[in-house]
């Protein structure tokens, strides 16, 4: 199920959390859902790749408590997505409420 | 096994599997390792940390599908390797040719490409070769000489065709150029798809030679003598530089 929307849910990460390594980002993940979206976090990271290579988030080396790192950040374009992808799921959520009520 | 055994085992699990150019190789590498290490780091076991991570086919092949190479990148470079196998073989028919002249000057056209004792000639046909060859004392000489002709001229200007090959693949190669980075093929293609070709040609001729000599006739030998000796010689090159790829192949499987 998460893997279906795993980009808007790493947009959503990253927008709360800032420049975020990919540990992290897993982290924030499966925080926020409280521990509802345990992906395998091996394949979070091409899914990073596939924002950044879409423009929708940018990386850049850095070297954190001693190991190199990328950190990821939203892009403008990142934001609009996100934007527009945060819509597209509250009209599919009240549609599959309005059938389940 | 050592807490560090197990992530760098998986690394080089990961390694194996990945497949694109050697900096995105080299960066899902890095943020794998840093991850694995972070999660040891924040109090994760090692091996539930891997296993947390995933079978490192799944996320290679999660990888790999977004650094696939293009269609039109694997189509250019199998193009330019297809140039070069076809001008090397055109050309080694041009070296059998020039063989097989050196076989005629030294033992006669009859050793080339002369016909067997068992074949006889209509007097139609006698009266052809004695036209093409008329210097020839006999229809069986004239007809061996006219064979061997054929199998000069033709073998010879086969080998023109694959010198030009070679100006076409230079000039392939120089405007699609290949980078370790933007490589497509295995490099061990070229030289495992020539050895085993040239392998096959070698001994299929080697065999058609020796039912000449089974027939206890050095008729027509020379022909396929001279292509028999070039096919081994550029299967053998290619057997050499095949190994060679192999050795310095940049991921070894095994320790």
């Amino acid at each position: 199920m998460a893997h279906g929307h795993l980009d808007l849910l790493l947009l959503g990460v990253l927008r709360r959390g800032g420049p975020l390594h990919g540990y992290a980002v897993i982290a924030g993940l499966r925080d926020a859902s409280g521990g509802e979206f345990d992906l395998p976090e091996g394949t979070v990271y091409p899914a990073l790749h596939k924002l950044e290579r879409n423009g929708f988030v940018r990386s850049d080396w850095s070297i954190v408590d001693g190991r190199k790192r990328r950190l990821y950040a939203l892009t403008g374009t990142g934001r609009a997505a996100l934007a527009a992808k945060k819509k597209e799921w509250a009209m599919f959520r009240s549609g599959v409420d309005a059938v389940l009520a | 096994m050592t807490d560090e055994d197990v992530i760098e085992r998986y690394l080089d699990e990961l390694l194996v599997e990945l497949r694109g150019s050697p900096r995105t190789i080299r960066r899902v590498l890095t943020e794998a390792e840093s991850h694995l290490r972070d999660a040891v780091a924040a109090g994760v076991e090692p091996d539930e940390a891997v296993r947390r991570f995933g079978q490192a086919h799944v996320v290679a092949a999660a990888s790999n599908r977004l650094s696939g190479t293009p269609v039109s990148v694997l189509l250019r470079q199998l193009l330019v390797a297809a140039c070069l196998l076809c001008a090397i073989g055109f050309t080694s028919i041009g070296a059998s040719g020039v063989i097989s002249g050196g076989m005629d000057a030294a033992f006669g056209p009859r050793f080339v490409a002369g016909d067997l004792p068992s074949i006889t000639y209509t007097s139609a046909r006698c009266d052809e070769y004695r036209r093409l060859a008329p210097h020839e004392p006999s229809c069986r000489s004239a007809a061996a000489r006219h064979h061997t002709n054929e199998v000069e001229t033709f073998r010879v200007a086969s080998g023109v065709f694959g010198l030009a090959g070679f100006g076409a693949w230079a000039f392939l190669r120089r405007r699609w150029r290949a980078t370790p980075a933007t490589g497509a093929l295995p490099p061990a293609l070229v030289p495992g798809i020539g050895a085993a070709v040239f392998g096959t040609g070698a001994l299929t001729l080697a065999s058609q030679a020796m039912q000449s000599i089974g027939w206890r006739s050095t008729a027509g030998l020379g022909q396929w003598l001279s292509a028999a000796v070039v096919s081994a010689v550029v299967a053998g090159g290619f057997g050499v530089s095949l190994l060679r790829t192999l050795r310095r192949s940049p991921v070894a499987r095994f320790d």
